[in-house]
């Protein structure tokens, strides 16, 4: 679905990312995970075309430098971290707004209205369709702007730390609908900073540090006591029960990080 | 609904700008001056004083409330306006430095040149330094810096005028005025203005996708560069054309899409032709007052429209801490 190598991304002459290679295939979510500033956001925008990069980057076979940001949008969906919503909106037209990269110069064809409903279905805002976007609670909000990323109908949804300010049942709900979008072939790759949520919902997990890959694969692989500690110089409680690990944190690593660069 | 009946209120304010003025003509000679036939004097004035006044009216009302709806939508702001982050000042200093040079005299089309050239150079650089801080609060504090620097430029000359009468001639133009505008500031003005309104109109559907925030727009496919292109060129249109041609007129821009945003879904797109209509509406409405208001001494409806809007905007400021738009 998505390839990426030797992608390498500079931010004012600032190299950010280091020869990163990627690969995303469909039906699968594939967690994103490392410290603050180690650039996964800037990871994010660069396969959703939204920075300039050096290597290449495949979605469906196309390199992203030759297709037109219309086409682009047809493959890739982006949820920013950010939930700015700028005018007090209606719920529905907000969630239609995905369908920008669709639309031709008339109205809403019908394919364009089943994408809403059913993404409105899937993140359980269907009931809230007439309710002003800027009056919801925060959970709310995450939920339909959610929704907004689904209903674009892309194979690959990039999801910035989509959990983030929710509550332990609303990150699942989320969790839940990324993977249920996940089993009908679709892409997901979602920044997380719960290392439990990501173990237990993600297929694959890709570790970050310093601009670079430290480690990628199952969840059971990756996040060891040993990664953990290089990648957020922590140690953790890591056990598993009937539906997958359970890591908690409970200190910060005494020995010093093995040197990887 | 709300597009019929403001453009119901066009047409009827359009007729009434027509019926209104010094001269004591009555409907019908009115009607027949209008269309080229009665006494001559009554063609004169229908034809040559108060049609191209109507129609200026109208038009510069459009250009200043349709890019103070775009404006808005594109910073995101409610309080984005092209008078408050500089441009129609810019505009006003253009024109200036045109009066000041003579160059006025020389050619019909050297004082828009010089408005048009002060608005575009406002607009280049506010997005310049959008483009690098991002911050809307940014671009509106950089505004008030471009207001007072054009401000300042334009009292400079107004320092060095050779003689009272030019600096008086120059004041009088700044407070914005549709009297004495002849057919030709018409056919001047309104190409560049339509060719602004078509740009400006050209963006609705990105606008609509900057609601959720200049990322989320690019990833839907946004060309933000084009996008920011087209409302500069045309936003420069619109407003360089109708200052060159007005005078500088402020608030219409701000004023109409707040008052015409509760009667939409508030979408920025759906805001553009109520935006466009209203503020032809209002412009004729204050063009009218303006005349009206001290019988023997018109007013500048620059004057009428900054004291009804001003205060307007004070409103805004202060409900804008307690409620979100």
């Amino acid at each position: 679905m998505l390839a990426a190598r030797n992608l390498s991304v500079s931010l004012s002459g600032r190299p950010i990312l280091n020869s990163v290679d990627l690969d995303l295939g469909r039906g699968e979510v594939v967690g994103l995970l490392g410290p603050n500033g180690v650039g996964k956001s800037t990871l994010m925008r660069a396969l959703c075309g939204l920075l300039p990069f050096k290597g290449s980057i495949r979605i469906d076979g196309r390199a992203l430098g030759s297709i037109t940001e219309r086409e682009r949008a047809r493959l890739v969906a982006f949820l920013p971290q950010a939930r700015a919503i700028a005018w007090p909106l209606s719920v529905e037209n907000v969630v239609r707004l995905a369908r920008t990269p669709w639309r031709g110069m008339g109205g809403f064809s019908e394919r364009d209205t089943n994408a809403v409903v059913s993404a409105m279905e899937a993140m359980d805002v269907a009931d809230l369709a007439d309710r002003t976007v800027t009056e919801l609670s925060g959970g709310e909000q995450a939920r339909v702007l959610a929704a907004r990323a689904l209903a674009q109908e892309t194979p690959l949804l990039i999801a910035d730390e989509p959990v983030a300010g929710l509550d332990p049942a609303h990150q699942m709900t989320m969790m839940a609908a990324l993977r249920a979008h996940a089993a009908a072939g679709k892409a997901i790759f979602v920044s997380l900073h719960d290392l439990t949520l990501a173990a237990r919902w993600c297929d694959r997990i890709i570790l970050t540090k310093s601009g670079r890959i430290y480690t990628a694969g199952r969840p059971t692989e990756t996040l060891t006591a040993t990664a953990l500690a290089d990648v957020f110089g922590i140690e953790a409680m890591i056990a598993s029960d009937s539906c997958g690990m359970v890591l908690a944190p409970t200190g910060l690593s005494t020995h010093e990080p093995t040197e990887t660069d | 609904m709300l597009n019929a009946v403001l453009a119901l209120a066009c047409l009827v304010l359009t007729v009434a700008s027509l019926l209104i003025g010094p001269a004591d003509l009555d409907l019908t000679a009115s009607v027949t001056g209008l269309f080229a036939g009665g006494d001559e004097a009554a063609m004169i004035i229908m034809q040559e004083i108060r049609l191209p006044r109507a129609l200026l009216a109208l038009t510069v009302g459009i250009g200043l409330g349709l890019s103070g709806a775009v404006l808005q939508g594109l910073l995101r702001n409610p309080l984005a306006e092209p008078g408050i982050i500089g441009i129609t000042a810019s505009a006003s200093f253009g024109a200036v430095a045109i009066f000041y040079t003579g160059l006025a005299g020389a050619s019909l089309y050297a004082l828009p040149a010089g408005a048009l050239a002060g608005a575009a150079l406002s607009v280049v650089l506010l997005l310049g330094i959008a483009a690098r801080a991002g911050a809307t609060l940014t671009l509106i504090l950089a505004g008030v810096a471009l207001t007072s620097l054009a401000g300042a430029l334009t009292s400079l000359i107004l320092n060095l005028s050779p003689n009272p009468f030019a600096s008086y001639e120059i004041i009088f133009w700044l407070l914005g005025s549709l009297r004495d505008r002849s057919m030709s500031h018409v056919w001047l003005a309104l190409p560049l203005m339509v060719a602004g309104w078509l740009m400006l109109a050209m963006t609705a559907r990105a606008l609509d996708a900057l609601s959720l925030g200049e990322e989320a727009a690019a990833s839907l496919g946004v060309k933000l560069p084009l996008v920011r292109l087209l409302i500069v060129a045309g936003t420069a249109l619109c407003v360089g054309a109708g200052t060159a041609v007005a005078g500088a007129i402020g608030f219409v821009g701000l004023v109409v899409p707040h008052l015409v945003r509760p009667f939409t879904d508030r979408l920025p797109s759906s805001l553009l032709l109520p935006s466009a209509l209203g503020g032809g509406a209002l412009l004729l409405a204050a063009d009218i007052a303006a005349r009206l208001v001290v019988p023997t001494r018109e007013l500048n409806v620059g004057v009428l429209t900054a004291l009804i809007g001003a205060p307007f905007f004070l409103w805004l400021v202060v409900r804008s801490r307690r409620e979100l738009f």
